[in-house]
């Protein structure tokens, strides 16, 4: 596929608009993720973070922390690079009709989210109350902020920010994202969890949405484990019984609880 | 029970103390108001009392150079604010700026620690729930590390 725009979005992250070279639609589901290769570098995997309404164009969001998402970040606009996919599992949006919706998201993770939080708002009236929770460590690390802005602005999604730290400048929290959880409020009963972040900071949103009423059933992540082949065939990507490029990256939270615990896998 | 003692324990920090107690806090403790850009303390300075907020926003912040000025922690209504008076050398450890016209108890620590010499229990109880919402902030702090940690990319 070919680069036809690229923005830098915060230091080290950039994201990708890529158009097949025929011209051709991509369609695929909120929370899959493609292999996305890099001549001479690898291939890595990487969530899809564009509007599955607007399948004419595909957008990624990639950090650069090694050699090959180094090597992509530094791709321009005309180049082109190689995508396998759709793969993986989906947030379940068909099945979380009628439900109120709670994203709850820190730094990089809002990009495996987005195309989620667009899929209720093109469905919108399908959904109850939406809410966004994001975190990050300060306002210059939040990704799409034009984006998050417009959000802010409309009447049927509430957006709540945390950052790290700020200067005066800012008048919005300051704390951790998981603050947030208890701080908004969060109907249980006819709730719904999205989340993704660092594992770690997921089981502390898992802690605080358990303590806002949700049940481990109504809580649905996004897990990134080393994946190389996309196929569920090498086995880099095991936890315990499940293969997260195949069965995953989303999961239903009591599905993987046990094994998100263990120390050693 | 007196109008002060409804709000302390309308106050998510002392709903749940017994009567006797919320009137022996209350003895302690006195309604303030700030307007957006007050400082309700200062870095360095004595820290005899510590803030129950009831409305409003607050922000502990400190300078650190050359980033300028940096908030680390907004808090609002139901919080609580300040430690430093529970410790030696009972100074206030940043300064804590209203971000909005706030209203708050303003306890006075001299008098609570009065209180405990002559009721443990009370003692007991009040440090219970600062050990809580201490504990909260250092797991709280804890993960913000992990995540500048994961943030780099280094174990
Ligand atoms: C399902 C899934 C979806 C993903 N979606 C995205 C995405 O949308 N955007 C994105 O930028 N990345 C995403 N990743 C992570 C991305 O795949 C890795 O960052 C990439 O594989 C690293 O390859 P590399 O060759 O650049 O670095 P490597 O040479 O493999 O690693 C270099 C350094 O980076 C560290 N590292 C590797 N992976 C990660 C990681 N996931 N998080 C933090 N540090 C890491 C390593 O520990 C090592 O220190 C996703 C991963 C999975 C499994």
């Amino acid at each position: 596929m070919v680069i036809t725009k690229k923005r830098r979005e915060i230091e080290g992250i950039h994201t990708f608009w890529l158009e097949p070279r025929d011209g051709g639609e991509f369609h695929f589901d909120p929370g899959q993720f493609n292999m996305l290769y890099v001549f001479g570098a690898g291939e890595v995997p990487i969530s899809i973070s564009g509007d599955p309404g607007k399948p004419g164009r595909l957008v990624h969001t990639v950090r650069a922390v090694g050699k090959a998402t180094q090597r992509l970040c530094a791709l321009k606009t005309g180049e082109s690079l190689g995508v396998r996919g759709p793969f993986g599992s989906a947030w379940p949006m068909a099945q979380l009709e009628g439900k109120n919706i709670v994203f709850v998201t820190s730094g990089l993770g809002l990009a495996p989210l987005r195309p989620a939080v667009y899929w209720l708002l093109n469905h919108r009236q399908r959904y109850g109350k939406a809410t966004l929770i994001y975190g990050a460590r300060n306002p210059r690390r939040l990704l799409y902020v034009d984006e998050l802005r417009k959000w802010r602005g409309r009447f049927d999604l509430r957006v709540e920010l945390a950052v790290g730290s700020a200067d005066p400048t800012w008048d919005g929290n300051i704390g951790v994202v998981t603050s947030l959880v208890s701080k908004t409020f969060v109907e249980p009963g006819n709730t719904v969890a999205l989340i993704c972040s660092s594992e770690r900071m997921m089981r502390a949103m898992v802690e605080q949405l358990n303590q806002a009423g949700l049940n481990d059933g109504d809580i649905y992540l996004s897990l990134e484990r080393s994946i190389k082949c996309g196929l569920g065939l090498c086995g880099h990507c095991q936890l315990g019984p499940t293969f997260i490029c195949k069965d995953g990256p989303v999961y239903r939270y009591d599905q993987v609880k046990g094994l998100l615990a263990q120390r050693e896998l | 029970m007196s109008q002060e003692q409804r709000t302390l324990h309308g106050h998510p920090f002392f709903h749940d103390l017994e009567p006797r107690h919320l009137a022996l806090v209350a003895g302690c403790a006195h309604e303030v108001s700030f307007s957006a850009g007050d400082y309700l303390a200062r870095e360095g300075h004595p820290a005899d009392h510590f803030f129950l907020l009831l409305s409003g926003g607050v922000r502990m912040e400190t300078s650190a150079p050359p980033l300028g000025v940096l908030g680390i922690l907004s808090a609002g209504a139901g919080e609580v604010l300040g430690f430093n008076w529970i410790y030696p050398p009972y100074k206030w450890s940043f300064d804590y700026r209203a971000t909005v016209d706030t209203r708050a108890f303003q306890m006075d620590g001299r008098c609570l620690r009065g209180e405990f010499a002559q009721d443990h229990e009370l003692g007991y109880q009040l440090m219970t729930r600062f050990s809580a919402v201490l504990g909260r902030n250092l797991d709280a702090t804890h993960l913000q590390i992990l995540e500048l940690i994961h943030e780099h990319g280094t174990r």
